[in-house]
């Protein structure tokens, strides 16, 4: 106990003494989540139109008045020049042209077939589904007026604010690059520099020296985290409606999945390098896999399957179930499991390829 | 007869197809100072390491101080104060904190750390640089000082891996004069160099070359045997020897 | 010229013989571009939908039975209000349809709000998407006739990328990434490296010129990094049939000079440090999170609150996928990315110039 306690006092002298190293990790997340959590943003706030409207006629008026009184859209030209429309779809200055046929109203009238156009820049194909969609919609009320069978209801973040969303999120993959990368350079330095051996030669226990390593990184991980956790709800006024301590249980259980990936990275690699461009690599698939940026929900079988492989998806999860839905330990019982079997087998793994000799 | 806190028979590390350490034998007597000589790569790194517990022997048996290479090397470590050419003190850290980090692990009572820190400290005249960096100290006073912690617990046995590469003539002189202390208090010290001066200094020398031990005896009797005038032409004749070989 | 040319024999081969290194260098951007392409979708794919059927009548039967044979939901059958609640927070589902009681009956006396559905909203974007997707397919269900709209005819023309792929996006922004971080990780590392081992010192009294120091350690990275350009655009031509509709040459000709940029950003923080370990905090967890948010590669820039706008202008990624967008996808004329390119190297000529005034080559 003591010996961990020594290597402890050894640890944080190290870590306080880098200023610069302080400042990465302490600031650097911070500003990062006060930035980023801004341009976390799918929703299309405003689309830009241009309307191409052939018919002059009291219908398109009507059809073209819904889509000025829309706040979804902002009519930026109005001109039936088709090249010069389509100069603008291609300089990103309008997102969808509407083109409404000549006759389209006579045709209407008398039961024929009226014609529209849409025309999108496609190159970001979820955002032009989504812009096709909502243009769809607002044609389809103008033209059918019917009533609306299913009503909606939002639960757990009914103004749909997406930051509520994506702010714990990011909070989540700071904090696991950083404990991530924080370990694995760590002991990697201590075996470039020779201190490693110097150590290896002394009677400190393996378990004691892993330790040592891991008690510091799991107080930086919790110390940021809660730093992030006091901006998200102060300064971005994320609901939290579950229990925070509960949310901690969580917290220490993840850190000791991560800590042992760092861990693990560091008996890999054979250098700072290694170490950094290992844990580079992983934490790009984390990234995409975790559910961050691309839901879960939209991805292919395989790829689900995959997701269950990536420690970050279920703390994401747990984070922002408990934060904004109030879930509880009951709920969330799979989670916990989950994280403790991995936390045991990354430890394991990295423990025993971790060698004194 | 005098104790033995060193015993090999037939101590080999192959790497691959690679022998570094050919079957040595050798003993090491408690309270000596005992060479191990050879050129770069002669496998005097190697097998100090084996003797320390960093690395696993391929074949043959070991002890030291009593307890065996294999099954017991965690024991070894308690008994052994270890010094390597690389530097092995943490250079963000003051001399007072790697005094005291060196010697918690070695589990020495609080009050005796703070007592034989602060001796140290005086006989190597550092008390005033207690608080400064050891990455600001020079060469010198750091390896002096790695020494110094290397041995802070008192162990019976200290490995010394070439512990005055780069450094001035004067230092060397100084870091011998610690070693004689140290040998004086009991500890016996197991060094590996490659400066012919220093293995006058040693009680008995092995020399070794392609991981064999070619001469093992004190430096006196080593250059009757070899009929050379200094160690430096015991040395050259056992170089020119493996190169005739090569031929 | 001779040592020069040494000196950059030498770069390579510290390159070459860490093997480890090397192999996740060139398996990044596979791996990247081929999870890029299949997971990141637009459409949803076996959502699990809770229903809760409080009417069980023939019709709402049949409602059910319409949700179960698409691909895009799981049903998953809830029978009261309290199995609803515990699904939902519990993440079994992330919606759930309630058909109310008399449902059949009511809606054929005209009545409106016969079916509740419940979203779990914590993620906005997947709830909106599955509530047009449930509304399109009961609509289309319910079949109404006899109004206007089956008379209209809105023809769709998706320019520039007709699958909606989403590769189409993601190679653009992934190229910038990948090519942003591993440039200038590797810079500030292998020069922060050879600060610490005191390397640096042997390279500075050499007789080669600190400019020549510069270049020697940016060709060898400028040699992986179209190896990199190359692979990913064959993925992505090959793979997900991405095309390549402007000029080969003038991509590049674009990659090029973004790689100096990012490269010269590497510079710049190996002068400012001392030791490898903060030079890859800075260019790893420093640059990883805002390249990937702030490059448009997953978000859209113009979503961004506008002093978010701005700051990303700062990050060359940025202006690459703009230049990239319209040299691979879109065949724009010249002067459309003109613009960006000259954001570009403007970046660049003052990331030189401050690393230039901080690279010491003396010590004071």
């Amino acid at each position: 106990m003591r010996t961990i306690l020594i290597i402890l006092k050894k640890e944080f002298r190290q870590i306080f003494r880098s200023r610069p190293m302080l400042l990465v990790i302490l600031a650097m997340p911070v500003i990062q989540l006060l930035i980023l959590s801004n341009a976390a943003d799918y929703e299309i706030k405003q689309l830009r139109l241009a309307i191409e409207d052939f018919d002059k006629s009291r219908l398109s008026a009507e059809l073209i008045e819904d889509f000025t009184f829309n706040e979804w859209f902002e009519l930026t030209a109005l001109d039936l020049n088709q090249e010069k429309n389509d100069e603008l779809l291609a300089k990103d200055e309008v997102e969808a042209i509407i083109a409404i046929e000549a006759g389209f109203e006579k045709n209407l009238q008398q039961d024929r077939t009226g014609n529209i156009q849409i025309r999108l820049n496609a190159i970001d194909g979820a955002t032009a589904e989504v812009a096709a969609s909502y243009i769809a919609g607002v044609i389809n009320k103008w033209a059918v007026q019917e009533q609306k069978q299913v009503r909606s209801r939002y639960l757990y973040n009914p103004e749909l604010n997406y930051k509520s969303y994506m702010v714990p999120g990011i909070l989540v993959m700071l904090v696991s690059v950083i404990g991530i990368i924080l370990t694995a350079l760590n002991i990697v330095r201590e075996k470039e520099i020779g201190t490693q051996e110097q150590i290896n030669v002394t009677p400190i226990r393996k378990y004691e020296y892993i330790l040592g390593k891991l008690i510091p990184m799991l107080i930086i991980g919790i110390v940021e985290f809660s730093l992030g956790l006091i901006l998200a709800i102060v300064v971005f006024g994320v609901p939290h409606l579950g229990n925070i301590l509960l949310l901690y249980v969580y917290l220490f259980f993840y850190l000791v999945v991560m800590c042992g990936i760092g861990l693990f990275i560091s008996t890999v690699a054979g250098n700072q390098q290694q170490a950094l461009f290992l844990a580079f690599f992983m934490m790009m698939i984390f990234l995409f896999l975790s559910g961050l940026f691309a839901p879960i929900e939209s991805m292919p079988d395989w790829a689900k399957v995959m997701t269950k492989f990536v420690p970050l998806s279920y703390f994401i999860r747990v984070m922002r179930s408990i934060m904004l839905k109030g879930s509880g330990f009951l709920e969330l019982q799979m989670e916990l499991v989950v994280l403790i079997v991995m936390g045991i087998i990354m430890q394991t793994i990295a423990v025993l390829n971790y060698r004194k000799r | 007869m005098a104790e033995k806190i060193i015993e090999t028979v037939n101590l080999t590390k192959r790497f691959g197809d690679f022998t570094a350490v050919d079957a040595i034998s050798f003993e090491v007597n408690k309270g000596e100072i005992f060479g191990f000589l050879g050129a770069n790569g002669a496998g005097k790194t190697t097998a100090m390491k084996m003797l320390c517990g960093l690395l696993l022997p391929t074949s043959g048996q070991a002890t030291v101080a009593g307890y065996d290479v294999y099954r017991q090397s965690e024991k070894i470590k308690l008994n052994i104060g270890y010094m390597s050419q690389k530097f092995s003190l943490f250079s963000d850290l003051t001399v007072w904190e790697n005094i005291e980090f060196y010697a918690g692990i070695y589990r020495m009572p609080r009050q005796a750390i703070i007592t034989r820190g602060e001796k140290l400290l005086q006989d190597l005249e550092l008390a005033s640089q207690k608080r400064r960096l050891i990455g600001a100290l020079p060469l010198g006073i750091r390896q002096k000082l790695a020494f110094s912690i290397a041995i802070i617990h008192e162990p019976r046995l200290v490995f010394l891996d070439e512990p005055t590469g780069g450094v001035d003539p004067i230092t060397r002189r100084r870091f011998w004069e610690m070693i004689y202390n140290a040998t004086e208090r009991g500890i016996t010290v197991f060094v590996t160099t490659h400066y012919m001066d220093e293995a006058e200094y040693c009680d008995r020398i092995s020399m070794m070359v392609d991981g064999k031990i070619k001469g093992l005896d004190t430096p006196a009797n080593l250059k009757l045997q070899f009929k050379e005038k200094s160690m430096f032409d015991v040395f050259l004749q056992l170089a020119r020897e493996k190169s005739h070989e090569a031929l | 010229m001779k040592h020069f040319k040494i000196f950059i024999w030498k770069e390579f081969l510290h390159i070459w013989r860490d093997k480890k290194t090397l192999l996740i260098i060139i398996l990044l951007p596979i791996i990247e571009v081929l999870l890029f392409g299949f997971v990141l979708t637009s459409e949803i794919n076996h959502v699990s939908l809770g229903i809760y059927d409080q009417d069980n009548s023939d019709w709402s039967g049949e409602l059910t039975r319409s949700f179960e044979n698409s691909r895009y939901f799981d049903l998953i059958r809830l029978y009261n209000e309290q199995d609803v609640e515990k699904a939902l927070r519990g993440n079994r589902v992330k919606a759930v349809l309630k058909i109310k009681p008399e449902a059949e009956k009511s809606l054929q006396m005209g009545e409106s709000g016969i079916m509740q559905l419940l979203l779990d909203a914590s993620d906005p974007n997947i709830a909106r998407t599955i509530e047009v997707y449930i509304m399109n397919m009961s609509s289309r269900f319910m079949k109404q006739a006899g109004n206007r709209k089956n008379l209209l005819d809105v023809q769709q023309l998706m320019y520039y990328n007709p699958d909606l792929k989403s590769v189409f996006k993601s190679v653009p922004g992934l190229m910038a990434v990948v090519l942003m971080l591993i440039c200038a990780m590797m810079t500030s590392v292998s020069l922060a490296r050879e600060k610490e081992t005191g390397t640096m010192d042997v390279l500075l009294i050499s007789p080669l010129k600190p400019g020549q120091i510069i270049i020697g350690k940016m060709v060898p990275y400028i040699a992986i990094s179209f190896v990199n350009i190359l692979m990913i655009i064959a993925l992505s031509v090959f793979v997900f049939g991405v095309p390549v509709r402007g000029s080969l040459v003038l991509l590049f000709l674009f990659s090029g000079f973004y790689v100096v940029c990012a490269l010269s950003f590497g510079l710049l923080v190996s002068t400012l440090v001392n030791t490898q370990q903060i030079a890859m905090m800075i260019s790893l967890a420093g640059l990883m999170l805002p390249t990937t948010l702030l490059s448009g590669l997953i978000y859209p820039i113009r979503n961004m609150p506008r002093w978010l706008q701005m700051l990303s202008g700062v990050f060359p990624a940025r202006w690459f996928v703009e230049t990239l967008g319209h040299v691979m996808l879109k065949d724009s004329p010249v002067y459309y990315f003109l613009q960006p390119l000259g954001y570009i190297l403007l970046i660049t000529v003052i990331l030189l110039l401050l690393a230039a005034r901080r690279f010491k080559v003396r010590y004071d």
